[in-house]
């Protein structure tokens, strides 16, 4: 038998090397893919007929002893020779249907050398597998593991010449790593621990909750989450190749204890809920199967995590031992590779239709095993799905107990005998289907979590790169600009500045511009609706902006809001104090809010306590004033710190003639200081005596701009002029095209725009905005990316 | 009677009926009778309450009988409806008299009222009578099922039941009746209080203390060992003690019980007898007495109330305040404390769950402690105690699920001041988070002191229970933040049924089940790694909500995110 091996090792090997370097040097083409396929099916099919003809002898070794070897550290090392095989093995049939360089690496640093090694160790792999057998010289199983590294030492050596050699970054000697661990694992036959650490806990049971139960049970929850969070940004086929390669190598894993000989007992065939999990998943993969998934992703899970729950090992296992590793391996499995496969969007989230399909799956599999466990019953103790015996039943309790003894349906055809339970499986079969409901509810509540958590990211990552922007810009600005900037005269400019509501079909302001300069008072115009008080409520950071941009005094409202709302000073249309403060204490917290010094808060104050006649009430409860004190006071809020634009909602409501006029004013001598006075009224008589400048708006459009004294010039009143301007209007409201609505709903959009943010963190952070070369870069990506966007 | 004294007559009472109206719509929400199938779910529902609660009240008096609680016959005496009866009803004569002080002397609707072409007798008598279906439909709410399910276990005859309804006209009239005469010494107390602020707060607080100190006193004079069983026949004859004197302190309530249900003679119960004629009789005069007394006394007294503006209300301040700086953070703390001091409702709550939680854990660990349990009943006792701060203290937090919306209009500046977005926001947690933890130090402390827990089990339940509080507190905000309900705040300055507040509720329910039974399991494994256990959950837990409130506010405040195109 090693003879026999060797003899194909060491001609079969260098025969396959010598043949692709003479094909290379000779032809000076790459190897087609095809080859790689046919080659990655070839070792498939030998291994799986290697694999599932017989038990892995060395299973039963404890703490390295075994009856095969006399020396344990030989043990382990058949051992990591036999799992590290698995790994490579399944790598290299993988490897061909997928473009991805951690895998090329893989097959090129880890399958590479180890089979080197494998292939000199043959000998006592193929001892830890078939035990006294390895000594028999024609036993297939060594004979197609001698084949198995044929072809895995040549086709590792040609991935690696035809895929650089040497050549790998740091980031990828990173990944490397991190893929190897997992993948490693994935395929560490259940029987390692055991073998390796022996059973250190003598007969601890893993049930009821305690705490051995309990770590598995957190396995469970922990290890899809780092699945998920390691895979969420990968890109598609990455995420299929590792979710495949994770349900294949546990299917070998699993598969441990279901050789063919098992299949041909009809009470060991894996037809058990959780065990179908096993098959079906890697098949879903692999064929895109989704009906058949989803039939999994509502029936599987539930029934792993009742299992997991209520295990039905025996009670003296230990948790090291090899059917307690393989139990959860096989629950793990069942219970979130489904949940995987929808959150790392491999399959959609489901919809009633697959809801359907899945049920009418679960139908059909429970009349089958029904069915099977009548029919086999005749052959052996079969309980398939514990539909057969009173193991579920019996937890449930007597009532149960009774359903399913009181209700029995037994007949006899062709000498075998069908004995059925029906009341007890019709009640089982139901309330599964409404657990598979209610698991639909759960995943629902879980998905809105998850969407929540994405929709987060990906608004932090755009806030961070308009921060990047904004750092870049100002690093960009000499420190004359800066100062100039900091010490920005009054202005508001709008820039194509658009709101929309919501999912509003309508647009509120449809690309306004506007620019107003300081020391003016200027007027805004326009009938109920008209989007007057959208857009002030936009420049003073109370609603967000759909398209466009505002900037006050220099300062863009949404990225630098801080500094911009330091600007202005705004009185509300309701104005809103907080009743149950004296005036002096209010204003005190405003100015404490805009950091007022106390000198020139005590200025402000006593200026604008005489101005508008508060002295008797200023230290009283603000819920005893009258409707033009409260006014006054949030005049006097909006003016403590001497803000650069003064912005003023339909100041003048329900204000009598007096306060009207302390007002106006007001606002004429705070426009006098060179700042602006931007207000929206209905009043049209105050606005042509006050406003130097008006704008007139209409149905979220503005109609027009016009100095006040241009309008009297041309020898009409300002009411005219705004009539004429108001009827000339469009009565048309600006509608949403709804291309742009379903552009908002794709998602695959925002997948784009958030691998790009993310590209541009991870460059920016490499990045020293002091070096110019570093700064170019940074900014023709920012610019690219505004460009892509428009 | 001529036509125009007839048409008179009629315009008085369409006019006094609109009255009615206008303000029991204000009162109670009667939307739902607009739309019929409204009104018919309505009404069922409300039907399904009503009997749900006799049938509840009848299952508590049938278990008393059958247990002998009260008699040594399978029956519940008068004197325990009397003492049931009477607390009804005196809650129900405290909740008038306050609510007819506000309604005539402090309601803002008066100046509106009074604007109506109706005289203001008329605008008086509406209140009263608004007052008056308000007792009716409490009276029928949940005196008439106590009483139905009391006759029901006696087996009182057939027409006890249409007797009781003509009763309950009367009975609703006593609260209102009475509650207008008090009103007038309440406004006079609420006048001084409202003048003094410091007489109001010392108030407050002796009344808060004495209040406190005798609830302490009474859960002190639990025996260390209780046996109900053993001393029996102790009990039962104090009970009947107990009732009998309660009965004589509130004669008049016995006279009422009495004449409602009648009494027993020879073993059978007589419903009408010559007292109860003496009685109706009495009552009815009594109440037009009290009633005509109201209408002579509080009538004027509202119309002088009811004219006086409220805006012209305050006193002019010679002396010169100064102004103070302060950093934004502090300064509105500083607004939240003057707001809270300022807002009897919002201190009175607070205190009374702040002083509540450990006078309750003390009432609870007595009671466990003069129990004889196994090991496995004081585990229940520990994840009892733990339950309950849980619950308690989340519960409080369901205030802060509208602490935002409540602000109505004036939320607007949290998103135009110029300042990080949490220093506006946090204030607003500050005292409710400092008064509450102080809290559940005291009530873990109270429990300590039973259970005899070591110091670093204390200091770990200490930090489990804060997490929890703080978690919980991060998260009510947020909803209020993420879901705001200005629009009610802003129209009717209240909302009825907040939806934030309502999950609050719910989900400080589902944490104290959780950690309760958390707790239970792991005391069964090992007692004493469970707090440190508790604690690492309620930190994960505490962190998470902090991360969630602060990624949430600063997408929702630091710069308005654009809705993509």
């Amino acid at each position: 038998m090693k003879i026999a091996q060797i003899v194909i090792l060491a001609t079969l090997i260098p025969i396959f090397i010598a043949a692709y370097l003479i094909a290379k040097f000779v032809f000076k083409k790459q190897i087609p893919v095809l080859v790689y396929k046919i080659s990655a099916g070839i070792l498939a099919l030998v291994f799986f007929v290697r694999y599932m003809s017989g038990d892995d002898l060395i299973s039963n070794t404890i703490a390295g002893e075994n009856n095969i070897f006399s020396s344990g550290a030989m043990s382990i090392y058949s051992i990591i020779l036999i799992w590290f095989t698995y790994a490579s093995i399944l790598l290299v049939c993988l490897q061909p249907f997928f473009k991805i360089k951690t895998v090329n690496n893989l097959v090129k640093y880890f399958v590479l050398p180890f089979s080197i090694i494998a292939t000199f160790s043959i000998t006592v792999s193929t001892q830890g597998i078939l035990g006294a057998d390895a000594y028999i010289e024609n036993n297939f199983r060594g004979i197609l593991m001698a084949i198995e590294l044929v072809i895995l030492v040549p086709y590792a050596f040609i991935v690696f010449m035809e895929n650089g050699m040497f050549k790998m970054s740091k980031s990828e000697i990173k990944y490397f790593f991190i893929c190897l661990i997992p993948m490693l694992l994935a395929l560490m036959p259940s029987y390692t621990l055991q073998a390796f650490f022996g059973l250190p806990i003598a007969a601890t049971n893993v049930k009821d909750f305690n705490f051995y139960h309990r770590i598995m049970l957190y396995g469970a929850v922990l290890i899809p989450f780092l699945i998920h969070f390691g895979l969420r940004k990968q890109r598609k086929d990455v995420i299929r190749f590792a979710l495949l390669f994770a349900c294949l190598g546990t299917l070998i894993t699993y598969s441990f204890t279901k050789k063919f000989e098992d299949f041909a007992s009809i009470t060991g065939l894996p037809l058990h809920l959780c065990n179908t999990a096993m098959y079906i998943l890697p098949l879903c993969l692999l064929f895109k199967w989704d009906k058949l998934f989803y039939f999994t992703y509502f029936i599987n899970v539930f029934g792993a995590f009742i299992a997991m729950l209520m295990p039905n090992y025996d009670d003296a296992l230990n948790i090291f031992s090899s059917q307690i590793v393989n139990f959860y391996i096989n629950h793990y499995i069942a219970f979130f590779m489904p949940i995987l496969f929808v959150s790392l969007r491999v399959f959609p989230r489901p919809k009633l239709k697959q809801f359907i399909y899945s049920m009418v799956a679960f139908v059909i599999y429970f009349v089958v095993i029904v069915f099977i466990n009548a029919w086999f019953s005749n052959y052996g103790n079969v309980d398939y799905f514990f539909l057969n015996s009173d193991y579920v039943a019996d937890k449930l309790g007597t009532w149960a107990e009774n359903l399913r003894l009181n209700f029995i349906w037994t007949f006899t055809i062709g000498g075998l005998t069908f004995t059925f339970y029906p009341l007890y499986q019709l009640c089982f079969m139901l309330a599964y289907m409404a657990i598979g409901l209610c698991v639909w509810f759960v995943f629902e509540q879980c998905y809105q979590i998850a969407d929540l958590h994405v929709d987060m990211r990906h608004r932090t990552e755009k806030i961070k790169l308009d921060m990047l922007a904004l750092q870049v810009r100002n690093s960009n600005l000499s420190k004359e600009e800066l100062m100039d900037k900091e010490n920005a005269v009054a202005k508001i400019k709008l820039k194509h500045f658009t709101k929309r509501y919501g999912n509003s079909q309508v647009y509120a302001v449809k690309d306004a511009n506007l620019e107003i300069d300081g020391g003016q008072i200027y007027g805004f115009l326009g009938p109920n609706g008209a989007g007057k008080s959208t857009i002030i409520k936009s420049i003073v950071g109370i609603q967000p902006i759909t398209e466009g941009a505002i900037e006050v005094c220099g300062y863009d409202v949404e990225m630098e809001s801080v500094k911009a709302k330091n600007e202005i000073g705004f009185v509300p249309d309701h104005y809103a104090l907080y009743e149950k403060l004296t005036g002096r204490e209010y204003i005190n917290y405003i100015a404490d809010l805009y950091g007022v010094s106390l000198e020139d808060r005590n200025k402000a104050i006593d200026k604008y306590v005489k101005l508008f006649e508060l002295q008797g009430a200023f230290d009283n409860q603000m819920k005893t004033y009258s409707h033009g004190m409260k006014q006054k006071i949030a005049i006097m809020a909006a003016l403590v710190h001497n803000p650069k634009v003064w912005i003023l909602d339909e100041p003048l409501t329900g204000l009598d003639p007096n306060s009207i006029f302390q007002v106006k004013e007001c606002m004429k001598q705070h426009a006098k200081e060179g700042n602006i006075v931007f207000f929206s009224s209905h009043i049209i008589d105050v606005v042509e005596r006050i406003c130097d400048k008006i704008a007139i708006i209409k149905k979220g459009k503005i109609l027009t701009e016009k100095s006040v004294d241009d309008i009297i010039l041309s020898g009409e009143t300002l009411e005219d002029f705004y009539m004429r301007t108001i009827e000339s209007g469009s009565n048309d409201a600006v509608k949403v095209d709804i291309r742009d609505i379903k552009s908002a709903a794709n998602l695959e959009n925002n997948e784009k725009k958030h691998k790009k943010f993310a590209n541009l963190f991870s460059f920016s952070r490499k990045t020293d905005l002091n070096n110019d070369e570093s700064f170019n870069k940074i900014m023709d990506v920012i610019e690219k990316s505004e460009k892509e966007d428009k | 009677m001529s036509e125009t004294k007839v048409k008179k007559k009629n315009q008085d009472y369409v006019s006094l009926k609109a009255l009615v109206m206008m303000q029991l719509k204000n009162k109670i929400n009667l939307n739902f009778l607009k739309n019929k199938k409204k009104a018919f779910l309505r009404l069922s529902l409300m039907l399904i309450g009503f009997i749900a609660l006799t049938v509840a009240i009848y299952f508590v008096f049938y278990f008393a009988s059958v247990l002998r609680i009260f008699s040594f016959s399978l029956t519940i005496p008068n004197n325990v409806l009397v003492f049931i009866f009477t607390i009804m009803m005196l809650l129900s004569i405290i909740t008038c008299s306050f609510g007819l002080m506000k309604s005539f002397y402090f309601a803002r609707d008066n100046q509106i009222l009074l604007t109506f072409p109706v005289t203001k007798t008329k605008i008086f008598i509406s209140k009263l009578i608004v007052y008056y279906i308000n007792e009716l439909i409490k009276s029928v709410t949940f005196i008439l099922p106590l009483f139905i399910a009391f006759g029901a276990v006696n087996s009182l005859p057939f027409y006890y039941y249409p007797w009781l309804l003509v009763c309950l006209f009367i009975v609703a009239l006593i609260p209102v009746a009475l509650g207008a005469l008090f009103s007038i010494p309440l406004m006079g107390i609420a006048i001084v209080l409202k003048k003094n602020r410091i007489v109001e707060l010392v108030s407050v607080a002796v009344f808060i203390g004495l209040v406190t100190w005798g609830i302490v006193a009474l859960i002190n004079i639990i025996p260390e060992d209780i046996n109900i069983v053993g001393s029996w026949g102790t009990l039962f004859w104090d009970i009947q003690d107990f009732l009998a004197g309660f009965a004589r302190i509130f004669y008049p309530f016995t006279c009422l019980t009495t004449m409602m249900v009648g009494t027993v003679v020879n073993l059978s119960a007589q419903i009408f007898t010559l007292n109860t004629l003496i009685y109706l009789v009495s009552f009815i005069v009594g109440i037009a007495i009290v009633l005509g007394l109201s209408f002579l006394i509080v009538r004027p007294l509202f119309f002088k109330m009811a004219s006086k503006p409220f805006e012209y209300q305050k006193k002019i301040i010679e002396n010169e305040y100064k102004n103070h700086k302060l950093p934004s953070f502090w300064s509105g703390v500083k607004k939240e404390f003057i707001d809270i001091m300022r807002t009897p409702t919002k201190l009175y709550t607070l205190l009374l769950i702040a002083i509540g939680l450990p006078v309750a854990i003390l009432f609870l660990n007595r009671i466990f402690s003069a129990m004889s349990v196994r090991l496995a009943g004081t585990y229940m006792t520990i994840a009892f105690n733990i339950l309950i701060i849980v619950l308690f203290s989340l519960s409080s937090n369901s205030a802060l699920a509208k602490v935002y919306s409540e602000e109505g209009n004036a939320h607007y500046l949290y998103k135009t001041n110029p300042q990080k977005y949490y220093i506006s926001l946090l204030p607003k947690l500050v005292i409710n988070w400092v008064v509450m933890i102080c809290s559940i130090i005291a009530a873990t402390l109270v429990f300590e002191s039973f259970a005899g827990l070591s110091v670093f089990n204390t200091i770990m339940l200490i930090l489990c229970l804060l997490c929890l509080f703080t978690g919980h507190l991060f998260w009510s905000a947020e909803m209020d933040i993420m879901n705001p309900q200005f629009e009610q705040y802003q129209t009717t300055g209240q909302n009825i049924n907040n939806p934030n507040e309502n999950k609050s509720i719910l989900i400080a329910f589902i944490i104290a089940i959780l950690v309760c039974g958390i707790s239970l399991f792991l005391l069964n494994e090992n007692a004493n790694t469970v707090y440190w256990k508790i604690f690492f959950f309620s930190f994960i837990f505490v962190a998470y909500r902090v991360y969630m409130f602060f990624t949430k506010i600063k997408l929702y405040y630091l710069r308005p995110y654009r809705e993509e195109k």
